[in-house]
């Protein structure tokens, strides 16, 4: 189970307290679903790369060359 | 015939022979009285005056009369069709006058939430985050009095990490009902910051509470997890907003400040 530190500064008195706890299911969920959300993003930036790829070196152009025709 | 300089009242020439100095004199004087008669009608009476900070004002055409000072340092002089010169003096209206809660700023280290409490009677709440680090890919987002429900809801746009332009990499996002406020999102690295600002108005009350957030985050390379929320939202919640956290959802943060300035 993760540990989860709170911190908390109470602006009145000045007074800072911790507070180490077990994360939550509802945290461990949003963790979670955040952490699917950047790989699935990630996989799909890596594919749509690779794809590109694939197009120039078939058309024999560098990256920057088809820059400069599409620009 | 001679003319004095300013009001070309008639005088007798210097080789003129006085032969009726009686009418002469009349004359002038006639003239004299006038002028002077005219004048004075025409003047505006130092009498109307009566003390230290009084100004003439006009009242009507061809009218003045007397506003007295409201002998109150810092006030300034307004205009008021209700009262009897159209003017009145008044204190200048109070705009958003912002005081910094958490003196010199919390630190955002040690911590997954860090929360800063002791919130009181305030409407506005402005919170910058200056240099936020947290693990990659870590979201950050806020929270208020500690409520994990689903009262928040943001929309507006997001700005992805890109190499290049791309338009693709600007959508939207429409979160109702969500348990955070959305904010930034640290990129691939550790390494790199999140930074920006989020207003919240009606802090005092148990109506809606209003959101605006500027999130941002460093690195906007290719294929980076990098995220920022620039958008506006709610916060349902009816409590008055005591505290406010926020939140990595990826380890604990490891540096920066948060800045907490109300007002009311």
């Amino acid at each position: 189970m993760m540990k989860i530190i709170e911190r908390t500064f109470n602006a009145e008195t000045g007074e800072t307290i911790d507070i180490e706890r077990d994360e939550t299911a509802a945290e461990k969920k949003y963790r979670e679903a955040k952490a699917k959300e950047v790989a699935a993003e990630l996989a799909q930036a890596e594919t749509k790369a690779a794809e590109r790829q694939a197009i120039l070196n078939r058309l024999g152009l560098t990256a920057d060359e088809a820059k400069l025709l599409l620009g | 015939m001679a003319t004095t300089t300013n009001y070309s009242w008639t005088t007798p020439d210097d080789t003129a022979l006085v032969k009726d100095g009686a009418a002469a004199i009349r004359s002038l004087g006639t003239a004299i009285d006038s002028t002077v008669f005219t004048n004075a009608g025409n003047a505006v009476a130092k009498s109307v005056v009566d003390a230290k900070g009084d100004l003439i004002v006009g009242t009507a055409d061809n009218t003045v009369a007397r506003l007295a000072s409201s002998g109150v340092n810092g006030e300034v002089l307004q205009v008021d069709t209700s009262t009897a010169t159209g003017l009145k003096y008044g204190a200048v209206a109070a705009g958003a006058n912002w005081s910094l809660l958490n003196t010199g700023g919390t630190a955002l280290t040690g911590a997954a939430t860090i929360t800063v409490s002791g919130i009181s009677g305030k409407d506005k709440i402005m919170i910058l985050v200056s240099d936020g680090k947290a693990s990659a890919q870590s979201e950050i987002d806020f929270r208020f009095n500690g409520d994990t429900g689903n009262n928040y809801s943001g929309m507006g746009f997001i700005a992805r990490g890109s190499g290049s332009f791309n338009a693709n990499n600007f959508t939207r996002y429409n979160n109702s009902n969500i348990s955070v406020i959305n904010f930034a999102r640290q990129s691939n690295s550790s390494s790199d910051v999140v930074a920006g600002g989020i207003t919240i108005t009606g802090c005092n009350a148990s109506g809606l509470k209003a959101i605006q957030v500027a999130g941002a985050a460093q690195n906007f390379n290719s294929m980076d997890s990098t995220i920022t929320y620039i958008g506006q939202g709610i916060y349902t919640g009816t409590s008055t907003i005591s505290s406010v956290s926020i939140l990595s959802s990826v380890g604990n943060f490891t540096a920066g400040t948060i800045f907490v300035y109300t007002s009311a």
